[in-house]
């Protein structure tokens, strides 16, 4: 797979991946699963990481020269191709389940958090490599 | 003679012991009291002045209880200010507010930690439950200051009074004959009744589950998994909060009638999974306080009456 393809296809599934587990995250509060200040808490373990992900893709596609200068036509390596889109899925796919465990649950509610640090250091962090990589 | 002035001297010292460790604090009535106004002024000075304050003692031989009252009467507002005290104590105090009150009390009135009991209770209306009761003491198995008590959500009384009787167009005389006659036999019956009419009752609702315990006096009923009692329903049922209400029926003969005493505990747990444990539902009082205080109106001032009435009706 081409470098720019892979670029607008990784920041695609990063965005998608956020948006349904913030989304999910909304919906739990709506139907009472997490109160106000637990919605707070999972917000806070959520967004920060994915933000500075996004701040370096935004950053990328407002910056002319960078786009120019890019190497697009270079193969990306599967491995790095399987972090990136399959990473991100499974990313969703871990969060949704974790955050459907034990919904209102306040004594459960500290691993929850818990699990869901674990989430976003495994995930969070080897995307975050991989965006810095292709982004650059 | 060596001997002789050793077991006096031995005798001497073990008087003084043994007066030291009288256990009867009735002797101490004085001093106890006394240490009562300084307890206050202690909690002046830690800045708790406001919110709590001494309301009197209580001296048995073995046992001082001193009573602390939140110095409120609405049972909103005592929940928020106790939830603030104990949510302060833990923020600023290596020791949590019952050790901190309970070891303060120790060494103010010179006492031993199992002789040691604090009763916390808010400000109430003649003939009210406080909202809010709990019993601070000390546990030997843990050798720490336990607190155990309840917070109330909401509690409300309906007395069947002969002006409520006329409305209903049955002859005054005749039911406050029966209500006369209830003896302990014919209250468990009509608890019975009553506990049948909160099975019909909610057994319309959404896959209600029921646990009705028929003790000697109270009778409680408790209703899992209903949806849109309290709390107010929306467009979309799964966006509805998934209730638990406990109701608790207390059932007195006296001469004015039937004294019924209704309270009724709400929590709600997450609507779209129906919540497995009874420790997945959180308490209605901030957040649906009003809500339940209606529905516990509504509830006790009319529906309650209203069943009474009809089991009576069927019984004669």
């Amino acid at each position: 797979m081409q470098k720019k393809i892979f670029r607008q296809r990784l920041l695609y599934a990063m965005l998608s991946a956020k948006l349904v587990v913030v989304s999910w995250t909304f919906f739990m509060w709506l139907t009472k699963g997490y109160n106000f200040s637990q919605l707070k808490d999972i917000l806070f373990l959520v967004v920060p990481l994915f933000s500075t992900n996004l701040i370096i893709m935004v950053q990328y596609y407002l910056d002319d020269e960078k786009i120019a200068a890019a190497d697009n036509q270079a193969i990306v390596p599967s491995p790095i191709r399987i972090i990136g889109i399959v990473g991100s899925l499974l990313y969703c796919f871990y969060m949704v389940s974790v955050l459907s465990m034990v919904p209102g649950e306040t004594e459960a509610f500290n691993d929850l958090k818990e699990m869901l640090g674990w989430g976003e250091i495994l995930f969070g962090v080897y995307l975050g490599y991989v965006v810095k990589a292709v982004f650059k | 003679m060596r001997a002789a002035i050793q077991t006096l001297i031995i005798l001497f010292i073990t008087q003084f012991t043994t007066q030291g460790q009288s256990t009867d604090l009735f002797s101490d009535s004085l001093f106890f009291y006394e240490q009562e106004r300084n307890y206050q002024s202690w909690l002046n000075d830690v800045g708790l002045g406001e919110a709590l304050s001494t309301d009197g003692i209580q001296i048995y031989h073995n046992k001082i209880a001193l009573h602390l009252k939140l110095q409120t009467s609405s049972a909103d507002t005592a929940y928020w200010l106790f939830q603030r005290i104990v949510k302060d104590f833990g923020d600023s105090s290596p020791f949590s507010m019952e050790q901190t009150l309970l070891y303060r009390m120790i060494s103010i009135m010179e006492i031993r930690p199992p002789e040691a009991l604090i009763i916390l209770r808010n400000r109430t209306a003649y003939g009210q439950l406080p909202s809010i009761d709990y019993r601070i003491f000390y546990d030997p198995a843990t050798n720490l200051a336990v607190m155990k008590g309840a917070l109330r959500s909401i509690i409300r009384d309906s007395i069947l009074l002969p002006a409520f009787i006329l409305n209903t167009k049955i002859n005054q005389q005749k039911l406050l004959n029966t209500v006369h006659d209830f003896t302990n036999s014919k209250l468990y019956k009509l608890k019975q009744k009553l506990g049948e009419k909160f099975v019909e009752h909610f057994s319309g609702k959404t896959e209600p589950r029921f646990v009705v315990k028929l003790c000697q006096n109270p009778l409680i009923c408790e209703v899992m998994n209903v949806k849109g009692e309290v709390v107010p329903t929306g467009y979309f049922n799964i966006l509805d909060p998934n209730e638990r209400l406990v109701f608790t029926v207390e059932v007195r003969s006296e001469r004015k009638g039937l004294h019924i005493v209704c309270m009724i505990d709400g929590k709600y747990g997450s609507g779209l999974f129906r919540p497995r444990t009874v420790k997945a539902y959180r308490d209605m009082v901030p957040e649906y306080a009003g809500e339940l205080a209606r529905y516990s109106q509504q509830f006790t001032q009319i529906l309650l009456p209203e069943w009474i009435m009809q089991i009576i009706n069927d019984e004669q």
